[in-house]
C-alpha cells in the first residue's frame, strides 16, 4: 500500500487537529527544526551523457523505433529510427556514448550506434564464438565492458565483452543457475556495486536479483511487493541511476517503475507513468543523474516522493548554468526528494552545482511572502517565470489560506505563461484572508496547458517552489552616497545602502529581497557586499540581481551596503546608473507587475545618478610643449653658433 | 671668400636670435616661480583691506594667490580669475560645496602675464593646514587645507552637492588638461 494512498484515508477532520498541534511546534521550534532536516545525499553531477532513458522497439518490424523516456513522468518521446534494424539487449557505454547491442534481423549482428542514434555499424568481436540470436538482455558497465546473458533451461550463460579495444574483443564466458522466477529479460548495471540487476515475475510480484561481476553468481535483493498485476510483471526494459535507483518498465502495461535499492526490503516501488506498452529493451547512461526539482514544504502538504509529492523532470537541464528552458525564476537545481522543513527552505539551501561553483539561491521565482496579521489581506503574489521553451506553459499557486495543512483547489490560482516569452513576471492574486499564524504556499510551473493543475504528482518539465507565509510587516530602503540624482564620473565608487526593518511584532526568516543591477552594470563594477549585522543574512550578486536573503528579528534593523565602480569612458553603457529594489509586501518597496515586470514606484526604493561624459574645464596648456619650443630655438641657436664658426675648406692645390 | 664671410654672419645672427628668444622664452615659462600673480600679496592685500570694500576674492597666501572670483558660463572667465563653478552646489554663504577653479599655467607675452595668468601654478604646494581666506559677499571666510588628490578629467563628481560645508579647489595637471586635475578640499574655520 502506498503512503500517499494512506494518507488519503486520514479524514479532513483530523488533518486539521494534527496540523494545528504540528503548527504549535513550527512557531516555537521554528529555525532550530529546520536547521536539523536531513538532506538526502545526491550523488556528484555527471554532464557525459543525457538522464532520459531510451526503449527500443521492434514492433514496427522491419525497424527499431526508438523513445526517449522521462524518467521521472515515466512518458515517452521519439527519440529516432533505426532502419532495417532489430536493435536488442541494448546497453550504454558511458565511455565512448554509443549504444551496444544485437541486431537480431537474420542471423544476429552484434552493432553500435551512437547516443543520436545516428552511424549505426555492424561490428565483429574478436574470439567470440558464441550464439548471436535470442539475446535479449545486456548493458555495459563502467569500466567499457559489455554483459549479456542468453537462457537455456535452469542455466544462464553469460558473456563479456571488451569495448575498450580498437575492435570489440571476447574476454569471457560462463555459465551460472537461474534466479528464482520468470525470466526477466533485460538488466541493468549499477555503477559503483559490482552488480547487474533484473527484475525477475515470482508469480505473485517482482523479485529483484543481482548478478555479481566477480562472483558471476546471482543473489537475491528482495521482493518488490506493489507490482502485483500480471501486465505490470515482464520487465523488458532496465535502468539505473547514479542514486541506487533501479527502473524497471513491463513490456505488457508499459508502465514504469522506480525502487530505491537503498531501501529495506521489502520494497515498494514507485509507478512513475507510462510510455506505448510494446515488446521492448532499454538502455541509458547510468552514469547520469535524474535531474528532479522537488519542494520543501512539511509533508502534510505531500512534499516526500514516498507522498507523490509535487515533482518535476528538469528537461535540458544546464548543470554550469542551473538553468533549464522552463522554471520559476532564472535558476534551477535537482534533489533526490521532497526536502520538507518548518522553514520551507530546505531546496533554498541545497544548491547541487559543478563542484566549486558559486552558490545559486534557485527558489527566488517567488521571494517572499508577508501578511499583514488580523486584517483581511488580498495578496498578490509578484512570480518570476522563465519560459524559453516552444511550448506554452502552465503556472499555479496554492496558498493554505484556511492553514489546515492541505493545498485545496479554492485556494489555486492558474496562469498561462506564453511559450518562448523569456524571464517574466505575472502576478498571481489570491482570495481575501484574515491572516493569525504562518501557512504556506506552493508555485508549480508545468509545460503546455494544464487545466486542472495538482499540487502534488510528477510532471515533466517545470519547477515546484514552495515559501512560507509569514505574518508580520517590514520595511525596506535603498539610499546612495551621492545622494540620488546626483552626477557622478567615469572611475567613480558609488556606495548604495539597502535598509531593512521588521516593523511587526513576528520575526521574519528567510525574508529575500532582490535589487535589480541591470541598468547598473552596464556602466559600473560591483565591489564587495557588506550586511550588517552579518548574522542576519547574506547578500550575493547573482548575475545582474543583488540577492538578499536572511532573518530579522523584531526591531531590527539590518543594511546591505555595497560599492560599483563606474567603467572607465568608452566603455560605458546608457551612462546612467538607475537602480530599484524590490521587497515583496514591505511598506514601501513591494512590487507590482505591469507589462510583466516587476515595477516599485517609490522613490524610496529606487535611484538614479546620471553619469557624466563631459570633462572638467580646461584650466592650463601644456607646459612641456612650452619647453619643447624653448628646447627647439636652442638646438636652432646651437647650429647657429656652428655654422658660424666653421671655417672654410682649403683648396687642395 | 666674402660669401663665406657673409654666411658664418647670418649663422650668428641666427644663434643671437633664437638664443634671445630661448632664454626669453624660458623667463617666460619659469615666471610663476620668481614673479608673484598679483603684485600686491595675498597677506598684504588681507591686512590692508576688509571684505566691505572689496569684490569677491580668493587668498592663498603659502602659494601667493590673490585673485577676483567669477561666475560665468564659459571658461572664458578663467581669463579673469577663479571661476565659481556650479554655484548652485553651494558658497560660503549657504554652505554645501564652494568649488573654484582657475588656471594652471597659462603662456603670456611678458613673464608678468604668464604669471598673473597662471594664478594656481603652485596648488601642488599646498598641504594640509594651510589656511585660504575668501571675501565673499562683502564677508571674510577662512577656510583651512584638508586634503589634496589627484582625479581623472572626468571627475565632476568633485562639484557634487555636498552636505557639509567645504571649499573645492582644482586645477589642470601641469603637463596638461589631458592629465587630469590637482584638487584641494579645505574646511570652513568659521
Amino acid at each position: 500500500m502506498q503512503p500517499n494512498f494512506t494518507q488519503n484515508l486520514l479524514s479532513k477532520s483530523r488533518k486539521k487537529l494534527l496540523f494545528g498541534m504540528t503548527s504549535l511546534a513550527m512557531l516555537t521550534l521554528g529555525l532550530l527544526l529546520s536547521s536539523a532536516s536531513t538532506k538526502p545525499t545526491q550523488a556528484a553531477p555527471y554532464l557525459g551523457c543525457s538522464a532520459s532513458g531510451y526503449i527500443f522497439k521492434y514492433q514496427a518490424s522491419p525497424d527499431t523505433n526508438v523513445q526517449a523516456i522521462d524518467m521521472v513522468t515515466g512518458q515517452g518521446s521519439n527519440a529516432g529510427t533505426l532502419t532495417s534494424r532489430n536493435f536488442n539487449a541494448v546497453g550504454y557505454n558511458p565511455k565512448d556514448n554509443y549504444f551496444y547491442g544485437w541486431d537480431l534481423t537474420g542471423s544476429g549482428t552484434f552493432m553500435r550506434v551512437k547516443n543520436d542514434l545516428s552511424a549505426p555499424e555492424s561490428l565483429t568481436i574478436s574470439g567470440y564464438a558464441g550464439p548471436t540470436t535470442n539475446i535479449f538482455s545486456g548493458d555495459v558497465d563502467e569500466d567499457g565492458y559489455y554483459w549479456f546473458f542468453t537462457v537455456s533451461g535452469g542455466t544462464t550463460t553469460w558473456h563479456r565483452i571488451n569495448l575498450n579495444t580498437a575492435t570489440p574483443t571476447f574476454v569471457e564466458t560462463g555459465t551460472t543457475a537461474n534466479p528464482p522466477g520468470a525470466e526477466g529479460t533485460d538488466w541493468a548495471y549499477l555503477p559503483g556495486t559490482d552488480n547487474l540487476y533484473r527484475g525477475m515475475d515470482n508469480g505473485t510480484n517482482i523479485t529483484i536479483v543481482a548478478f555479481n561481476r566477480t562472483s558471476k553468481t546471482y543473489s537475491t535483493v528482495g521482493v518488490v511487493s506493489n507490482i502485483t498485476a500480471a501486465a505490470d510483471r515482464n520487465m523488458g526494459a532496465v535502468y539505473t541511476d547514479p542514486n541506487n535507483n533501479l527502473y524497471m518498465s513491463s513490456h505488457q502495461s508499459g508502465k514504469l517503475w522506480r525502487v530505491d535499492l537503498t531501501d529495506s526490503a521489502p520494497f515498494t516501488a514507485l509507478e512513475l507513468g507510462a510510455s506505448d506498452p510494446e515488446s521492448n529493451d532499454g538502455a541509458r547512461c547510468a552514469l547520469a543523474t535524474v535531474p528532479i526539482d522537488f519542494g520543501d514544504a512539511p509533508n502534510s502538504y505531500l512534499t516526500l516522493i514516498d507522498s507523490d509529492g509535487p515533482r518535476h523532470s528538469i528537461i535540458n537541464f544546464d548543470l554550469n548554468a542551473s538553468t533549464a528552458p522552463l522554471m520559476l525564476g532564472t535558476h534551477i537545481d535537482t534533489e533526490v526528494d521532497g526536502l520538507p522543513g518548518v522553514l520551507a527552505k530546505g531546496d533554498d539551501a541545497d544548491h547541487q552545482g559543478l563542484a566549486g561553483s558559486q552558490y545559486i539561491d534557485d527558489e527566488r521565482g517567488v521571494t517572499s511572502i508577508i501578511a499583514t496579521p488580523g486584517t483581511p489581506t488580498t495578496l498578490a503574489v509578484p512570480v518570476r517565470v522563465t519560459n524559453n521553451a516552444s511550448s506554452i506553459a502552465t503556472l499555479a499557486g496554492w496558498i493554505d489560506l484556511d492553514s489546515d495543512g492541505v493545498f485545496e483547489t479554492g485556494e489555486r490560482v492558474i496562469q498561462s505563461i506564453p511559450a518562448s516569452s523569456g524571464a517574466k513576471y505575472y502576478k498571481l492574486t489570491f482570495p481575501s484572508t484574515t491572516f493569525s499564524a504562518n501557512t504556506y504556499a506552493r508555485f508549480r510551473v508545468f509545460t503546455g496547458a494544464v487545466a486542472n493543475p495538482l499540487p502534488s504528482g510528477s510532471a515533466a518539465g517545470g519547477e515546484v517552489e514552495d515559501v512560507l507565509v509569514q505574518v508580520g510587516s517590514y520595511d525596506a530602503t535603498k539610499t546612495a552616497d551621492p545622494v540620488e540624482g546626483s552626477q557622478v564620473s567615469p572611475n567613480q565608487t558609488v556606495t548604495y545602502t539597502i535598509t531593512i526593518k521588521n516593523t511587526g511584532a513576528t520575526a521574519l526568516t528567510n525574508l529575500k529581497i532582490d535589487d535589480d543591477l541591470t541598468n547598473v552594470l552596464d556602466d559600473a563594477t560591483l565591489g564587495s557586499i557588506t550586511v550588517s549585522p552579518s548574522v542576519s543574512g547574506t547578500a550575493t550578486a547573482s548575475g545582474n540581481t543583488l540577492e538578499f536573503v536572511g532573518d530579522i528579528g523584531v526591531g531590527q534593523t539590518t543594511t546591505v551596503t555595497y560599492a560599483v565602480k563606474v567603467k572607465a569612458l568608452g566603455t560605458l553603457g546608457n551612462a546612467t546608473l538607475t537602480n530599484s529594489i524590490t521587497a515583496a509586501h514591505s511598506t514601501s518597496c513591494h512590487p507590482d507587475v505591469i507589462n510583466n515586470a516587476a515595477v516599485t514606484s517609490d522613490p524610496d526604493c529606487q535611484t538614479s545618478h546620471p553619469i557624466s561624459t563631459t570633462p572638467l574645464p580646461s584650466t592650463g596648456s601644456n607646459i612641456l610643449k612650452s619647453l619643447a619650443v624653448v628646447g627647439g630655438l636652442l638646438g636652432v641657436a646651437t647650429f647657429g653658433l656652428f655654422m658660424s664658426r666653421r671655417r672654410p675648406k682649403l683648396r687642395a692645390e | 671668400m666674402r660669401k663665406q664671410l657673409t654666411s658664418r654672419r647670418i649663422w650668428l645672427g641666427i644663434f643671437l636670435v633664437a638664443l634671445a628668444a630661448g632664454i626669453y622664452l624660458l623667463l617666460n615659462i619659469l615666471a610663476p616661480n620668481y614673479i608673484p600673480s598679483n603684485p600686491v600679496s595675498a597677506q598684504e592685500q588681507l591686512q590692508k583691506t576688509t571684505p566691505a570694500t572689496q569684490e569677491n576674492r580668493l587668498y592663498i597666501p603659502t602659494i601667493g594667490v590673490n585673485v577676483a572670483i567669477v561666475e560665468g558660463t564659459s571658461e572664458a572667465v578663467l581669463e579673469k580669475g577663479a571661476w565659481h563653478r556650479q554655484p548652485q552646489n553651494g558658497n560660503p554663504e549657504k554652505g554645501g560645496n564652494f568649488v573654484l577653479s582657475a588656471h594652471r599655467f597659462q603662456l603670456g607675452l611678458t613673464p608678468q602675464q604668464t604669471s598673473a595668468k597662471s594664478p594656481f601654478y603652485h596648488i601642488e604646494q599646498l598641504k594640509a593646514g594651510d589656511k585660504i581666506s575668501v571675501d565673499y559677499g562683502q564677508k571674510r571666510y577662512t577656510y583651512e587645507v584638508v586634503k589634496r588628490y589627484q582625479v581623472d578629467r572626468f571627475a565632476v563628481h568633485i562639484e557634487a552637492p555636498s552636505a557639509i560645508a567645504k571649499l573645492t579647489l582644482y586645477s589642470c595637471d601641469l603637463r596638461g588638461e589631458a592629465m587630469g586635475r590637482e584638487v584641494v578640499e579645505a574646511k570652513p574655520l568659521f
